[in-house]
């Protein structure tokens, strides 16, 4: 159950055959670019293993004709044994042509895997941040890098369908030498059998979309029983049986629903398969009749009674073949959704570039960064998160941002980052429109630490010289950023200093602690020669003194730079150049720690309900 | 290809095919367990499955001699078509026997994978929490749980490999018609590829497992972009072309290693490959030329054809299975491994109870609890965490544990919450020592806000609700938690207020912010009517008006019960009754705060840094 990667719901949702047409030619497109060559070569490979089992079976009536026309008279051995010779033949040469396939379709795959999973980087690389955020769009990322590796196995089943229709044809071929009615009476009476089976099958992928979203729920709440990060929870609040209990229950639930599915239609897959059975047996009784009275050679009764019994379990194979064939290109498809998405999309995608040549961020911020009426709600949310905010950050300020939870600090710096763009209002980097700048030259000449800080898997000095990739090879300015960011005492204690993998991907990886990985990422953010460093409540889990010491340093070593930071401590929040204080949306406040006490506002408050329990 | 394959690896290092295939007495022992009519049904079933395919042949063979018997004389239509009939019925008979087989297989599977299930999560949730932070014990349990769902392809992989046995033994006796020797023939010409394919297999884990690292590395890089919590960094640092050429680096390295072993197996593949096929071919020349002296009937040369191929086809689905059978139980061994698992096996497990009888813990708790020359060293590890810790916790008092980063403090919450023994010295409530209370029992009377506490994407309700599982859909009592830890007046804001589910693992899923995530775990905490309240930090994402507001009611809300909390906001810790200092590892100080102040130590030193920020 748990091993279906599919989502029911989604498969339901595509349901037409013109759907899939539309996307087969797009596997095959992707995977003929990867080599051409390859492609033809499989495909010629394949139509001659089709013919293989039907040559072998028309051979075999040759045998046993030779055989018994030879019954009582000498033996002629060229005449007896060229047949099995010829069998012979042609199980070696499909041997040779099946190891050359399996080494051509070998390597094609792996090509296949690589193209598909560049194509997803490159696109998910550019995405909007909008598209991480909703999380409808975020699931069909993650499914579509779930399921790259599916855009082969599309090709493989569409190759198994081909090879197996082409064998079927062969095989009607073979057998209506009994008869022309004798294929019609076996396909006859076999396909009811299909059509029931694929019924089924629909119905099947019904309950199971009926049931997902209790799947995922039950699923989610056993992973929370085995999952360390909640383990203490779990002990303290005993929550094993409750959990357990919802898990059996979804599953009993499951359980009876598809019985009762199955005995529901257990007495018509019963008749319609004694259908075939006589289906069979009709052909095969017309058959002997024919043989007793002398119509047809002994070797051609043999011939059909092997080709009637291929016929029938190549029709079923063909229908499960049929089934995997939807099911991988329906897989496939979620791959080609994400390539195709159109960063103009989705709502609150940001604008499009506005000239040709965009102008490229300045190395050193000349007067500033202003926000005029910039107002602000998320895509599909109505809410206003930000209400006509304008205030100026002059080059080089420290600006500290304070408001209570859920006030739109965060979502500011979203904006400042140009993750979003204003639904009204602009933002303005040293007087041009932030849409007049090149997006990525705009984004990398800022430097974020962000809340969730992440975490990368990767060497310490990676870890660190990403926040520079084109010095990320650069040892002496990693060590240099590692000293500034603090995170020289981390590196120092890794067993292999600067060439530690971190994390738990590799088996080698050490893991820090969360206090740990902040150093590392603040010592990122001072690799690069950003001209503005935006920090969001880095010193949350840091004890007082380690947060005075970092924020002096931060002051001292961003003298050239523009800091922007997020902090509910005040005892950081005064030592800011300008603060900004945020309340539902709007800059109510703005000014340096002196002004803001004087004005008895807001800040004022804040400031003194905190200050007093320190009196 | 897909990324999962790989913690096979990890697994298969230490194991041989024989100490795998010892598992499977055990996991039939389990499916008898489990559902032992539906084993019983099944296996009778398959029993007579197995031999249908032989005795179809027979009667193949008893048609065309007497088809050729009746040629040229009078036809006795009875005597010809008799054993069409037979065939008929006994395939008839099979069909329906196979429907009921499937269903009752898929159920038996069904049944056995929720009994597997739920015994996991009932281990896992039994282990004790020095488990999931050992990590080798941790990636055994993820394994085990990530591969449960394996157990159905044993359940049908076992009798699905028994009755392919069995099938082939039949179809051999029909071989020894012809000359016992046949059979030795096939079997020969076979074992080579027996041997072969488990070379090749073994030569593919051993290049995978070396290219191990190349695997994770490629597919860590190619993961990357995709991934919500990263992709704002990666924007800003502008890291989309380092990881294409990171990903493209490894994939490299794999895919030229891939190609070059399957060259190398392609040779050898051609030359053994054809060795059954030659076999196949010597027994049918030779049944030829019996036939053709008259010492064979035609009807035994069909049936010895159609034998051969069909032996040797299942001798190699024999081996194909036989190796999925393997891979599969070698997965479900982590399975049992874990059943198997004693809680006692780690070093830093708990100890068990030393009465025979554990006592409850006393209502209300009269003393409090005592540390005495309490220290600490994590298994595994050398460094003394905590170091002879004496103090005490008197009933109904409120303690503040400070210290700086890394001195210990959450650790003393974890010997505290009995997660944990201490190495030496003791713990006691009430003058009894911890270790001889009901472990159950000391944990039903605590409750916490752990510093990484849970975000559970849940419902609203649920994640309040699950601090006193009783109490689940008490709708009241959680409406009164809410209130208490200033959770309500926003979940009332949610578009389902109490019934929205939180967090992205859902569609309709709402993220809350880090602060109202902690209000919910403060909920949650005050849910419960335990006597003993661990708050680690628990205020940190609250803003400066939320903290003040759960201060100015934590008075009247921790009426009755006795508090420990961790804290690096001194406005927060000066509230405590008795306020401990920790420094590596040992108490250095302690007292009520204005004592502290006095005292003109480190306490001091930590107060004034933080306060005269906000004179």
């Amino acid at each position: 159950m748990s091993s279906t990667t599919y989502d029911p719901e989604e498969l339901l949702r595509l349901k037409t055959v013109r759907e899939l047409i539309r996307i087969f030619p797009r596997v095959v497109k992707l995977i003929w670019h990867v080599s051409p060559l390859t492609v033809c070569a499989l495909m010629f490979v394949s139509s001659i293993t089709a013919l293989v089992s039907p040559a072998v079976i028309w051979m075999t009536k040759v045998v046993v004709d030779r055989v018994v026309a030879s019954l009582g008279l000498p033996i002629d051995w060229a005449f007896l044994m060229i047949p099995v010779g010829i069998i012979l033949a042609i199980w070696i040469g499909n041997a040779v042509i099946g190891s050359l396939s399996g080494l051509l379709s070998e390597v094609l795959s792996e090509h296949v895997y690589t193209a598909a999973s560049e194509k997803l980087i490159s696109k998910s690389a550019t995405l909007d941040i909008a598209y991480f955020e909703a999380p409808k769009f975020y699931d069909q990322l993650k499914q579509a890098n779930d399921n790259k590796w599916q855009v082969e196995s599309a090709l493989w089943s569409v190759m198994g369908f081909f090879q197996q229709t082409l064998s079927l044809t062969a095989m009607i071929g073979l057998l209506s030498i009994l008869h022309p009615l004798a294929v019609l009476v076996l396909v006859g009476t076999v396909l009811p059998r299909i059509f029931l089976e694929a019924h089924m099958s629909r119905r099947r992928f019904q309950l199971e979309s009926e049931m997902s979203r209790n799947w995922r729920m039950a699923g989610y709440q056993t992973s929370l029983l085995t999952e360390r990060d909640n383990v203490k929870e779990i002990r303290i609040f005993g929550l094993v049986g409750t959990f357990k209990n919802r898990f059996l229950e979804t599953r009993e639930k499951y359980i009876q629903a598809w019985l009762s599915l199955l005995k529901r239609f257990l007495k018509w897959e019963m008749s319609l398969e004694s259908l075939s059975m006589m289906g069979v047996s009709a052909v095969s009784i017309y058959a002997v009749i024919q043989a007793a009275s002398g119509e047809i050679s002994i070797g051609t009764l043999t011939l059909v009674f092997n080709s009637s019994q291929q016929i029938t379990s190549l029709l079923t194979n063909i229908i499960g073949q049929a089934g995997s064939t939807y099911l991988t290109c329906l897989e496939s498809s979620r791959f080609f959704e994400v390539l195709d998405l159109d960063p103009a999309t989705i709502s609150g995608s940001l604008e499009p570039k506005r000239s040709e040549t965009p102008r490229k961020a300045p190395r050193q911020l000349q007067s500033g960064i202003e926000l005029k009426n910039v107002s602000f709600s998320y895509p599909g949310n109505d809410e206003v998160i930000l209400k006509d905010v304008s205030f100026f950050i002059p080059e080089r300020a420290k600006v500290a941002l304070v408001g209570k939870n859920g006030a739109g600090k965060t979502t500011l710096i979203k904006l400042l980052a140009r993750f979003y763009d204003p639904i009204a209002g602009s933002i303005e980097l040293d007087g041009h429109d932030y849409r007049d700048y090149d997006l990525e030259s705009l984004q990398t000449s800022m430097s974020v630490v962000f809340q969730d800080i992440a975490r990368y898997d990767i060497s310490a000095a990676d870890n660190i010289g990403i926040g520079d990739v084109a010095h990320v090879e650069n040892r002496e300015r990693i060590v240099a950023a590692a000293q500034r960011g603090g995170a020289e005492e981390v590196i120092d204690g890794l067993p292999h200093g600067y060439d530690t993998i971190l994390g738990r991907t590799l088996n080698e990886g050490i893991d820090l602690s969360g206090g740990e990985w902040q150093h590392l990422s603040i010592a990122r953010a001072f690799m690069s020669n950003a001209n503005t460093v935006i920090f969001d409540e880095p010193t949350a889990a840091l004890d007082a003194l380690r947060e005075r010491e970092l924020y002096d340093r931060i002051t001292r070593l961003s003298e050239d730079k523009t800091v922007i930071f997020i902090s509910h401590r005040f005892s950081t929040v005064r030592m800011a150049d300008l603060i900004v204080v945020i309340d539902d949306g709007r800059a109510v406040e703005v000014g340096t720690h002196e002004e803001l006490i004087a004005r008895q506002g807001k800040y004022r408050l804040m400031f003194e309900t905190q200050a007093q329990r320190y009196r | 290809m897909a990324s999962t394959s790989f913690n096979i690896f990890d697994t298969l290092k230490t194991r041989s095919v024989l100490e795998v295939f010892a598992f499977i007495p055990r996991v039939i022992r389990f499916m008898w367990r489990s559902a032992p009519l539906l084993l019983a049904a099944t296996s009778v079933l398959r029993v007579i499955a197995a031999v249908t395919p032989a005795i179809m042949l027979w009667f193949v063979k008893v048609i065309v001699d007497r088809v050729v018997e009746s040629l040229g004389s009078p036809i006795d239509w009875f005597y010809v078509l008799l054993p069409i009939f037979v065939i008929t019925a006994i395939r008839l008979g099979n069909s329906l026997l196979s429907e009921l087989n499937n269903i009752w297989s898929h159920i038996l599977s069904e049944r056995v994978y929720s009994s597997a299930h739920a015994q996991l999560l009932d281990k896992a949730g039994s282990l004790d929490v020095a488990f999931f932070e050992a990590p080798q014990f941790y990636d055994r349990l993820t394994q085990a749980t990530r591969n449960v769902f394996r157990i159905q392809m044993v359940v049908n992989g076992v009798p699905g490999f028994l009755q392919q046995f069995l099938s082939l033994a039949a179809v051999f006796a029909l071989l020894t018609i012809l000359h016992p020797l046949a059979v030795l023939l096939l079997i020969v010409t076979t074992l080579p590829r027996i041997y072969y394919e488990g070379y090749t297999a073994r030569r593919r884990f051993d290049m995978e497992t070396e290219m191990i690292r190349n695997y994770r590395s490629s597919d860590y890089y190619g993961d990357l972009p995709t991934q919500r919590e990263k992709i704002k960094e990666i924007r800003i640092f502008g890291l989309k072309q380092f990881l294409v050429d990171r990903f493209f680096k490894f994939r490299d390295i794999i895919v030229r290693t891939i190609i070059k072993l399957n060259i190398r197996f392609m040779k050898l593949d051609l030359s053994i490959n054809n060795l059954p096929t030659i076999g196949i071919a010597l027994i049918w020349a030779y049944a030829v030329y019996r036939t053709a002296i008259g010492e064979l009937s035609v009807g035994s040369l069909t049936m010895v054809v159609t034998a051969a191929q069909t032996a040797v086809s299942s001798l190699q689905g024999l081996i194909g299975s036989g190796g999925n059978l393997f891979q599969n139980t070698l997965f479900i061994t982590r399975f049992f491994e874990l059943l198997d698992l004693d809680p006692k096996s780690i070093s830093g497990a708990l100890e068990p109870p030393r009465a025979r009888n554990p006592i409850k813990v006393p209502s209300p708790i009269r003393r409090g609890i005592e540390l005495q020359n309490v220290s600490f060293v994590y298994p595994g590890t050398e460094i003394e965490i905590l170091k002879d810790v004496s103090f005490s916790i008197p009933a109904g008092t409120k303690l503040a544990i400070v210290g700086e980063n890394g001195a210990g403090k959450t650790t003393l919450i974890k010997l505290l919450v009995r997660f944990y023994d201490p190495t030496s010295g003791s713990i006691s409530l009430d003058h009894v020592d911890y270790r001889d209370y009901e472990l159950q029992d000391i944990r039903g009377n605590i409750s916490a806000v752990f510093q990484d506490f849970v975000h559970y994407h849940l419902s609203a309700s649920d994640n309040i609700g699950i601090g006193s599982v009783r109490n689940l859909n008490n709708r009241e009592v959680i409406l009164d938690a809410a209130n208490k830890a200033g959770a309500h007046e926003f979940v009332s804001k949610l578009p389902k207020k109490y019934d929205t589910i939180l967090g992205k693992t859902f569609d309709e899923g709402v993220d809350l912010s880090g602060g109202e995530w902690q209000n919910l775990a403060i909920a949650r905490a005050f849910m419960s009517e335990s006597q003993i309240l661990f708050l680690d930090e628990p205020t940190a994402a609250l803003d400066a008006f939320g903290e003040a507001a759960l201060y100015d009611r934590f008075a009247r809300l921790t009426e009755n019960k006795t508090v420990i909390f961790i804290s690096h906001r001194f406005s927060t810790v000066r509230m405590a009754d008795t306020i401990v200092v920790v420094e590596d590892g040992r108490i250095i100080e302690q007292g009520s705060h204005e004592e502290l102040i006095d005292l003109d130590g480190k306490y001091r030193l930590m107060f004034t840094t933080q306060a005269e920020r906000y004179a």
